[in-house]
């Protein structure tokens, strides 16, 4: 129809302070994060001291388990830090998938391998916790094949997340995983619940169980207190670092919003 | 013409012409399971004993790893974009691909299921309750195959992702399928785990469409 | 902010053209990105009824993204795409109009015959068992290898097949959105696309494609450079 004539294209340079925009948002997290990452590592230092001192010297040991209580204070709290990890994840995905958050991708890829160590840390020390008390490096009890399947829901994620070509693919599709596994969790915990109370009906391990001491629970908490600090410093760490190496390929390609506009022109026609 | 229909038609008519691949599954499903009894040794109560489980495994590994082409084909053919801006809503596009796959690459494992069974000197009168909790189990795993598919489209090594992705995600699957099976060469009571088979499947009935549509979704951006 | 700044140059620079803005697809204000990299911002254009525009411009100059974006497959990163005043919507029972893509990945089946494939495209857009109605056309030649399966094809011929849906989803109620329908055909398959293009035009149809080359007088249409858009 109307070729020439008309000015059906225009544009400018939009601002660049949208809440949710890539570029701005890592300086105000970075203004937020900075001050907090020393803060987090120095306490969490403190902690582990004490607590460690508390775990080591300053509680009993186990009447049954003997001096083999002690891993507790190691397995107990980054078992828990596995399971909130994987939480955190699913977190981060809702956040990702809602708002389309950058940053909230980020922070799910600087959690993953952190969880993922943790949950490791869990089977780790549960086995040589195991040893002692079963004789034995692995038993199929319950709580530690479901921190065996978490870890795997962390490998999962983390293959996923790096499997393709451009990054923002696989941050989409690894929190659509993320969210799905978080919502699925359960029901696999449930499963191997089921299965354990079939085979094996009662486990010797009962870590964190109901009637603990109070002179072991102190320095539970203590050495808990310690691992959480220890695992956001790490994860802000990360985050800082992935930042960093993004805004070093933004500007790689030299692709500031900036510079590209969208001019006016009155030509229109058929060029 | 009605949209699940229509993408089902061509799903249909697409899978006839590819018979053979889906058969070949069928194939290395039989072949799976054969080695246990050539590696375990021949005894029929050792057989007996391990037979619903690997009956189970057996299915899960030859299904598992062509769910990387479940959508595969359509986004690199086309077909995918001329879906999602049809008349039709994408999810009638998701469940006519299912039904189809189903039909076509999962109900010949159920089919030869009773074979298997004569390998692992099983009684056949159990033969109804094997196969029909495999239909079910399978229509779990068309469901996660989704999921999985999906994410995983245009993905590198994406085969070796589906099964690191399913998995996991597939325990409550084997955990209910191969106990409520053991029960029932064992002659105890098996409902509650099959109820609680068809309680996972109508979870992931919930789930998984809209995750699947969401990896569709995203694997169309790139184009 | 942005956003009315915009609005209100093309306010003066279309309202002279089109008196009635709820025909139009006016696209305000957008913006896209593919990962940390900018495609264009602050980009508006409208599309009438009845128009045809061809984005021209080198490649990876963000063409296809473009009209990915306007398809509803890329994601915004500002800006909206509005119809009738609400966001365009192509897909599904609730759309505004009914989306026809043409890329070089032609959605047919490999598997099936020419027509059976054609006919399945088709019934996408509600068109039914109008193979009849093609072949009285048959704009594109395509009668002859009607019945060969897909997969024996030329890529030309199989360009035709797929660009014969098109004869089927002419008028206001379809959005043709092409990336680079003219790439593989021959001087005859061109003449038929330019006569295709011109009848959406004359039926009141919205038309947007991209093109690296130049399209006859035979209908009118306005070209966009790369320039002017990114």
């Amino acid at each position: 129809m109307d070729n020439g004539g008309a000015n059906f294209i225009t544009g400018q340079i939009v601002s660049m302070t949208g809440f949710f925009d890539f570029m701005a948002n890592p300086t105000r997290f970075q203004a937020l994060a900075g001050p907090l990452r020393p803060i987090c590592f120095w306490l969490s230092m403190l902690c582990f001291g004490w607590g460690l001192y508390l775990a080591l010297l300053g509680s009993p040991a186990d009447y049954q388990q003997g001096e083999a209580v002690r891993i507790m204070y190691v397995h107990v709290p980054s078992a828990w830090l596995g399971l909130s990890g994987y939480l955190g994840l699913g977190l981060c995905a809702l956040f990702y998938l809602v708002w389309r958050h950058p940053l909230a991708d980020v922070a799910a890829r600087a959690i993953a391998p952190v969880g993922a160590g943790f949950a490791g840390l869990t089977l780790l020390t549960g086995s040589l916790w195991g040893y002692p008390i079963w004789g034995t490096w692995w038993v199929w009890d319950a709580r530690l094949t479901s921190m065996l399947l978490l870890f795997f829901f962390f490998i999962g994620y983390i293959a996923l997340a790096n499997g393709f070509e451009r990054r923002e693919r696989g941050a989409r599709m690894a929190a659509i995983l993320a969210l799905v596994g978080c919502i699925n969790l359960p029901v696999v915990k449930f499963s191997v619940d089921w299965w354990n109370t079939l085979h094996q009906p009662a486990s010797i391990l009962r870590s964190g169980g109901v009637a603990i001491d109070a002179s072991m629970l102190w320095p539970l908490m203590v050495m808990f207190a310690g691992f959480q600090l220890f695992f956001v410093w790490i994860v802000l760490h990360r985050i800082a670092w992935m930042l960093a190496e993004r805004r070093a390929e933004a500007r790689l390609l030299h692709s500031d919003k900036t510079q590209i506009k969208s001019r006016t022109s009155d030509d229109g026609g058929m060029g | 013409m009605n949209g699940f229909f229509l993408y089902f038609t061509r799903e249909r008519l697409s899978a006839n012409a590819r018979l053979g691949d889906h058969l070949a599954q069928a194939a290395f499903f039989v072949m799976l399971a054969s080695l246990f009894p050539l590696t375990v040794g021949p005894a029929a109560d050792g057989l007996r004993l391990i037979g619903p489980a690997v009956i189970w495994i057996a299915a899960l590994l030859s299904a598992l790893p062509a769910f990387d082409r479940l959508f595969c084909d359509d986004l690199r053919s086309g077909w995918l974009e001329q879906a999602s801006l049809s008349r039709f809503s994408l999810y009638s596009y998701i469940a006519a691909k299912l039904v189809c796959w189903y039909l076509f690459a999962l109900l010949p494992l159920i089919v030869i299921t009773p074979l298997l069974m004569i390998f692992f000197m099983m009684p056949l009168a159990l033969a109804p309750v094997f196969v029909s909790a495999l239909a079910l189990g399978l229509g779990v795993l068309v469901l996660l195959g989704s999921i999985a598919g999906s994410l995983t489209l245009g993905a590198r090594r994406a085969a070796m992702l589906v099964a690191l992705l399913i998995l996991p995600l597939a325990i409550p699957l084997l955990v209910f399928g191969v106990l409520g099976c053991q029960a029932t060469v064992s002659g105890d009571d098996m409902s509650t785990h099959f109820s609680l088979l068809s309680a996972f499947f109508l979870f992931l009935l919930v789930i998984s469409p809209p995750a699947t549509a969401a990896g569709l979704r995203s694997a169309l951006e790139d184009g | 902010m942005p956003f009315l700044r915009c609005a209100k140059k093309l306010d003066r620079a279309t309202a002279p053209a089109y008196s009635t803005h709820t025909m139009t697809i006016e696209i305000k204000n957008l913006a896209l990105r593919r990962g940390a990299r900018w495609l264009c911002a602050g980009l508006c254009l409208s599309l009438a009824a009845g128009s045809t525009t061809v984005l021209r411009g080198p490649n990876g100059s963000g063409k296809s993204s473009f009209l990915r974006a306007v398809g509803g497959f890329l994601p915004l990163a500002e800006g909206q795409i509005l119809y009738r005043d609400q966001p365009l919507v192509l897909e599904g029972p609730e759309r505004g109009l009914n989306g026809c893509w043409y890329s070089h990945k032609d959605g047919l089946a490999a598997e099936l015959s020419a027509g059976r494939s054609l006919q399945l495209t088709a019934a996408l857009h509600g068109r039914n068992d109008e193979l009849d109605a093609v072949l009285a056309a048959d704009d594109f030649a395509i009668a002859s290898f009607l019945d060969c399966e897909i997969r024996s094809l030329s890529t030309g011929q199989r360009q035709r097949v797929a660009l014969s849906v098109f004869c089927l989803c002419t008028g206001p109620d379809y959005l043709w959105l092409m990336d680079e329908p003219d790439s593989g055909l021959d001087r005859q398959g061109r003449a038929a696309l330019e006569a295709l293009l011109a009848r959406q035009q004359r039926a009141g149809g919205y038309c947007l494609l991209a093109s690296h080359s130049a399209f006859s007088n035979s209908f009118s249409h306005r070209v966009i450079d790369s320039g002017q858009w990114i």
